[in-house]
């Protein structure tokens, strides 16, 4: 399990400076990111003045080994519309893309889960017909697409959910149910052939031969198995569902990082966009670390090697 | 005494994407207790769907047959039972070993485990008592240390001591009939002896009948008291081991013993060829489905199927040609 | 099967028929037989035929000019309802544009960018994979460093990212998916060859003597291209659904080209009293991304191994 572990650490490290490398270069991909952050009407001088301010004029290495250092200490670099630390403004707006990502996991979860399971242990049944539609839907059927529909037929039409912003309580529901979705299609997949694939794996004709009953058959034996590889991939989705709220927290004005990052993008306020592209990358590295962590502790074939 | 197990006139089929299978065509043997009964045939040739399908493990259609299993306690035919009360046949009357002990085994859950839950479920065994019974049997197979390596998952484990735990997990309710299908096929030829010295031993041990499949006729030689040779879904012949060996009748098994590389041959005399290749079953067979590839091959073949006649004392061959005497035979 | 009379030492009839038959109309025809049986893949393919229909004969099927404006005729609903009219089948937006003029001409940019973008992923994703699985070693390492890295970093937000800073346009999004998006494919092709390799066929076919390049032609590629295709239809799938998000976000084509994406941010704006606007396009994203999943289902479950052998 050891050399698991560590296997992992290093992979996080690298990424984790790849998307260093890859953030840093981002902005500067064009050549001039002054030129890319300032308002087309700017003048050269006043590019120039920027440029001289930002310090993009220095070394390349100079600047990133400064990135860096700033990045460890904290300083994610200034919002330029705000005029203030990108950093904290980031914290400020987190805590509602996560509640908002978090809401949108337990749904998914909570819908795919029995439904692939059930599908896959029972197939070509009506249940797994619904299994394998919602499955496909959800991967089909774009979410602001549908953010746009359900506005309109339940919230708008039938006053049953507000139209936008995070007042109330119930604000949360539609948002989250449109980011679920994909994750919900992918999860329903996994799930079910991930069953329909273990039921026909040598163990569990053993486990026939003993004579145990279907029931125990399919919930000690097989579920066992088929949940462990789902650990990694809840966490992936969830990391996904992190950093793909850009568009639906628009469209319902909830007031995460991704709307931010879209009214950022809009304001050229790359230093900002930046920043919430550091801190999301971040936060789903260790996310995945911390998942390989709870693979290895719970898959026997890796704890005990 | 009754057999332990007589099967007759079995019939499988399955239904593919490409046709129906006739995979197991009219199969019957029987195995008596304390008897070793090697099934040996090729691949494909429906050894394992045989065993398999009077269990209801395998995914055919059973349409004909009987299985009548006797352990001492009552008579019963296996192909008749319902869900449950063959689950009680499963694992508690008769035990089964598979090929591949590592695709075999559980990989998330303890040895132990899996063999305490069959006798939790069919000796009914609270958890101390079944614990403590598995200890013994890990120790009855040959397994060292049995009391930690309890708590050990299936990859801990080297090949054939993976097998050694298959074979706990078999015998733990001491069932009367233990079928092995290709228990050592997967293994080192060292490792193989063991395990059928092993299966021997329990054997003895536990007053079983033996059902042991096999394409190799290597390890038949060293434990079969009986053989029963199968081809494209039939009893191609049946007889005491020493007499099959020295007076095959059924042309198939007179070219696999011919296959056999001797070591007291001469270096120049060729290994024999069974030439051509097994029948496709998706075609319902109507005339022997060896002829194609059978020398003796006559007309009569070509028309029906053979069924098994007594060629000898306890020796039968389906064949309708008398290879001994080199005619086709009379009164058949 | 013959039912001649055979002596001892006469010829042995045919057996088991054969299956492999290699001929063009054979396999041509077990292809269609396959597509038949599954239902779904039917479907899938009908969509997917009118997707490329519409942006291949746009120009025919459309009844207007799709940036023409007829404020006489602004915010007509589609022709089932109440103030519609066959004049505009789906209606009209608020600067009287013709609806489903404007869809059929966006199927163009949907498609251009899928085609495109799958195309430049997958011949970057191929090369570069064989190249990394073929090299193995300390190459082979650092391309997977790489892709591993692409791949964990959150893929909208770095799109968002990248699109902003270079600046709307169509060329531009079709560069930025192509790039993006070939790790997925070096990864399935990279994963191949490994495959392959130690499959040991290539093993003989380098002690036979042949020559590397030969090796990768004429035993890897064929093997290839089935999960390549494969992947390549989910991978358009989701294109076209990135490019209608970044479309919607104002990061993709200029706001006079129709696009489907465009047009369901113009209708976000009107979403109370013009639903259609909004409604339709999004319709057409769906029923394209359905068409190609569905395809690529198809695709994945009818070229594994089995089907391989048939057709070698």
């Amino acid at each position: 399990m050891q050399r698991h572990l560590i296997n992992s650490l290093f992979q996080s490290i690298l990424v984790l400076i790849g998307v260093l490398v890859m953030v840093f270069f981002m902005v500067r991909a064009t050549g001039d990111p002054a030129a890319v952050m300032l308002a087309r009407e700017a003048s050269p001088e006043q590019v120039a003045a920027f440029r001289e301010q930002m310090g993009f004029n220095r070394p390349l290495y100079i600047q990133f080994l400064d990135f860096i250092r700033k990045a460890l200490m904290g300083d994610f670099g200034n919002s330029l519309h705000y005029r203030l630390p990108a950093l904290p403004l980031i914290l400020e707006r987190m805590p509602y893309t996560v509640y908002l990502a978090l809401v949108a996991l337990v749904m998914a979860v909570v819908i795919a889960l029995p439904l692939g399971l059930v599908g896959g242990a029972s197939p070509n049944t009506p249940i797994d017909w619904i299994a394998r539609a919602v499955g496909l839907l959800g991967q089909t059927v774009p979410p602001f697409w549908l953010a746009l529909l359900l506005i309109y037929a339940l919230a708008v039409n039938l006053r049953l959910f507000p139209t936008s912003g995070s007042e109330r309580w119930n604000s949360v529901i539609l948002p989250a149910f449109v980011l679920s979705l994909g994750t919900m299609g992918r999860l329903v997949r996994l799930t079910r052939s991930s069953v329909l694939e273990i039921m026909g794996d040598d163990y569990i004709r053993t486990a026939r031969s003993k004579g145990l009953m279907p029931r125990v058959i399919f919930f000690k034996h097989a579920l066992r198995n088929a949940a462990i590889p789902l650990i990694t991939v809840i966490a992936v989705q969830f990391g996904y569902m992190l950093g793909g709220t850009v568009i639906i927290e628009s469209v319902f004005s909830w007031p995460g990082l991704g709307s931010l990052t879209a009214e950022s993008i809009g304001r050229r306020d790359f230093p900002l966009v930046q920043g919430i592209a550091l801190f999301t990358s971040v936060v789903v590295v260790l996310l995945t670390f911390a998942s390989d962590v709870l693979y290895a502790l719970v898959d026997p074939r890796v704890r005990y090697e | 005494m009754p057999p332990v197990l007589q099967v007759d006139n079995l019939v499988v089929r399955f239904n593919t994407q490409d046709g129906t299978v006739h995979a197991v065509n009219g199969v019957s043997f029987e195995v008596h207790e304390g008897e070793t009964l090697a099934i040996v045939g090729e691949s494909g040739c429906g050894k394992s769907v045989t065993m398999m399908s009077l269990l209801r493990l395998a995914s055919g259609r059973i349409l004909s047959g009987s299985a009548l299993f006797n352990d001492g306690y009552s008579q019963i035919d296996l192909l008749k039972l319902s869900e449950p009360e063959l689950r009680q046949v499963r694992g508690g009357r008769i035990g089964f070993i598979f090929q591949d002990p590592l695709s075999s085994l559980n990989p998330v859950l303890t040895i132990g485990e899996q063999i305490a839950e069959s006798l939790r479920e069919h000796l009914e065994m609270d958890e101390l008592a079944a614990h403590q019974r598995t200890i013994e049997l890990l120790a009855q197979v040959g397994i060292p240390d049995a009391a930690s390596r309890y708590h050990n998952y299936p990859h801990q484990f080297s090949g054939g001591m993976r097998q050694r735990v298959m074979i706990a997990i078999a015998i733990a309710c001491g069932p009367k009939l233990l079928i092995a299908d290709e228990p050592t096929t997967a293994l080192d030829v060292t490792i193989q002896a063991q395990i059928v010295d092993l299966v021997l031993r329990l054997q003895k041990e536990l007053g079983m009948a033996v059902i042991w499949i096999t394409h190799d006729l290597g390890i038949v030689a060293g434990m079969a008291d009986r053989v029963a040779v199968m081809y494209a879904g039939r009893v191609a012949e049946t007889a005491p081991l020493d007499e099959l060996y020295e007076h095959p009748q059924h042309p198939y098994t007179i070219g696999l013993l011919g296959a056999l590389p001797r070591l007291d041959e001469q270096k120049t005399s060729r290994l024999v060829n069974i030439k051509g290749a097994p029948p496709d079953l998706r075609n319902e067979p109507r005339h022997c489905q060896f002829a194609f590839r059978c020398g003796y091959a006559f007309e009569r073949c070509w028309a029906e199927q053979p069924s098994l006649v007594q060629v000898g004392g306890q020796h039968g061959a389906a064949c309708f040609y008398d290879v001994t005497q080199g005619v086709p035979r009379h009164g058949v | 099967m013959s039912e001649s009379t055979l002596r001892p030492g006469s010829p042995i009839p045919q057996l088991a028929p054969v299956t492999d038959e290699n001929s063009f109309a054979q396999r041509v025809r077990y292809v269609l037989r396959l597509l038949w049986r599954d239902k779904g893949a039917v479907i899938g393919l009908l969509l997917f035929s009118l997707l490329v229909f519409s942006a291949i004969f746009a120009d025919q099927l459309a009844l207007y000019d799709p940036t023409a404006q007829n404020l006489r005729a602004a915010k007509q609903p589609p022709a089932w309802m109440e103030g519609g009219s066959w004049e505009y089948p789906l209606g009209t937006d608020n600067l009287g544009r013709d609806l489903y003029t404007r869809i059929i001409y966006g199927s163009r940019v949907s498609l251009t960018v899928g085609v495109f973008g799958t195309l430049i992923a997958a011949t970057l994703g191929l090369v570069i994979g064989m190249l990394a699985g073929f090299m193995g070693g300390r190459v082979d390492g650092i391309i997977m460093t790489i892709v591993n890295v692409i791949l964990a970093l959150p893929y909208l937000l770095f799109v968002v990212f990248i699109a902003g800073v270079f600046g709307r346009s169509l060329f531009n999004v079709i560069l930025i998916f192509g790039i993006t998006d070939a790790p997925i494919f070096v990864r399935v092709a990279r994963g191949e060859v490994l495959k392959i390799r130690q499959s040991g066929y290539v093993e003989s076919a380098v002690s036979i003597g042949a020559k590397p390049f030969h090796i990768l032609v004429d035993h890897i590629l064929p093997n290839l291209i089935g999960p390549l295709l494969t992947v390549a239809t989910f991978e358009m799938s989701a294109m076209i659904f990135y490019e209608a998000g970044l479309s919607f976000l104002g990061l993709s084509v200029p706001p006079s080209v129709p696009s489907w994406g465009n047009m369901l941010e113009q209708g976000r704006s009107v979403l109370r009293t013009l639903p259609w606007i909004a409604a339709f396009p999004g319709l057409a994203i769906m029923l394209s991304s359905l068409g190609m999943n569905l395809l690529g289902d198809w695709l994945r479950d009818v070229l594994d191994p089995r089907l391989r052998r048939a057709r070698k």
